[in-house]
């Protein structure tokens, strides 16, 4: 019975679904090289990213949105992994107490 | 000598005090005015140092401990027989604040570029889903805006407005030195789903500072992807001292701020609903 867009909300609150979810991880790890070298240091960075996401819909056939289509229903879920490796090579230069130079060399 | 202008003026036996007098020199080797001198154990009895860094203390006791304090300088605690010449040394902690630049941290007051720090005790309290939403109203020049009711979900962030018409106008952002991915994890592929940023799977209390570079030149070192302005977030790591236990929990909920038309009762709904019926199905 088609009664417009004046559905029970009720009904639709206990057959219908929608669920996301989104867990996620990231770690990220750094050493740190003391160079023979005064004032020059390496960095490694190492960093991962790991998440994963999932999303469940459902539309019931009797009432509500899923009416017209004779229901619907879905599922989807996404893992996603990112990497990132960092190098850095790092200098300070001090020529005298005003004049401070900090250079930094960078790979990603 | 001249390092030596301490001067006890001894008229202790017939008072039992003493009068004190000494010298405040700066970290630059000038007189120091305005130096605050209070007697520790009494804390009335104090006095300031004058344009020439004098300072002239009559203690009742006799030997007592001074207190010297002087903004930006770190306090000094001397006994009163010590106290005739004192050198004040700035409070590197109190006037070079460091901000997390993304690739390494400077002093605020070596920084040339345009950026604002937040830092931890700034965003504790706050009570938001998303780490981005707790900028809002912190940052000059950046415009926040909510994409949706949903909580955490995608906040639409301009740092100095928009910058292109046909590319992306969101900040780049880095968590701890990496840049991180800040789709809407929701809705990007169409799954229908509501928006939800990935920032809000980091939670509030376990970042130590948020930074937002704004001009080129802070954003500089990140090249293109810096277009938009780039917010740097730092997480906390282990720190010394005493093992600290937290526990945080936070309920909150959202009304109309205006009032609506109140809702109908099982009875009302019931009753237009059969006249919703009536009114498709029979033909008057």
């Amino acid at each position: 019975m088609n009664t417009g867009t004046m559905n029970n909300p009720l009904y639709i609150a206990e057959h219908d679904m929608n669920l996301s979810k989104y867990t996620r991880i990231i770690s990220n790890n750094s050493l740190n090289w003391i160079t023979p070298i005064e004032n020059l240091s390496f960095t490694s960075r190492i960093n991962i990213d790991w998440n994963t996401f999932s999303y469940k819909t459902y539309q019931n056939p009797i009432l509500g949105d899923g009416e017209t289509s004779n229901g619907t229903g879905s599922q989807t879920t996404r893992n996603r992994v990112t990497y990132s490796i960092q190098n850095s090579l790092n200098y300070f230069w001090e020529i005298s107490e005003d004049h401070k130079l900090d250079f930094t060399l960078l790979q990603e | 000598m001249f390092l030596l202008v301490f001067l006890a003026l001894g008229i202790s036996s017939a008072w039992a005090q003493k009068t004190f007098s000494g010298k405040v020199i700066g970290p630059d080797g000038l007189r120091l005015p305005g130096v605050s001198v209070l007697e520790k154990a009494n804390p009335m009895n104090g006095v300031a140092t004058d344009i020439d860094g004098n300072w002239t203390l009559t203690v009742p006791s006799g030997n007592s401990i001074l207190e010297f304090t002087a903004i930006g300088m770190k306090p000094i605690e001397i006994a009163t027989k010590d106290a005739g010449k004192l050198t004040m040394v700035i409070d590197a902690t109190l006037i070079d604040e460091v901000i997390v630049l993304g690739y390494g941290s400077q002093n605020k007051s070596e920084l040339t570029g345009s950026s604002v720090q937040v830092d931890s005790d700034e965003l504790a309290d706050l009570p938001v889903a998303s780490v981005d939403q707790a900028l809002q109203g912190k940052v000059a020049g950046v415009n926040i805006a909510s994409t949706s009711g949903t909580p955490g979900s995608v906040q639409n962030i301009r740092i100095r407005g928009i910058s292109s018409i046909t590319a992306g106008n969101s900040p780049l952002y880095v968590v701890d030195g990496i840049p991180v991915n800040n789709s809407d994890i929701g809705n990007s592929g169409s799954t229908g789903a509501s928006s939800l940023s990935e920032l809000s799977s980091l939670n509030s209390s376990d970042i130590e500072s948020i930074t937002v570079l704004k001009d080129p030149s802070a954003t500089a070192t990140y090249g293109a992807r810096g277009a938009n302005g780039v917010i740097v977030i730092t997480t906390k790591s282990g720190r010394k001292g005493k093992a600290k236990l937290e526990f945080k929990a936070t309920l909150g909920f959202s009304n109309d701020a205006i009032d609506e038309p109140k809702v109908l009762t099982a009875a009302q709904r019931e009753e237009l609903t059969y006249e919703a019926v009536l009114n498709t199905y029979m033909v008057v």
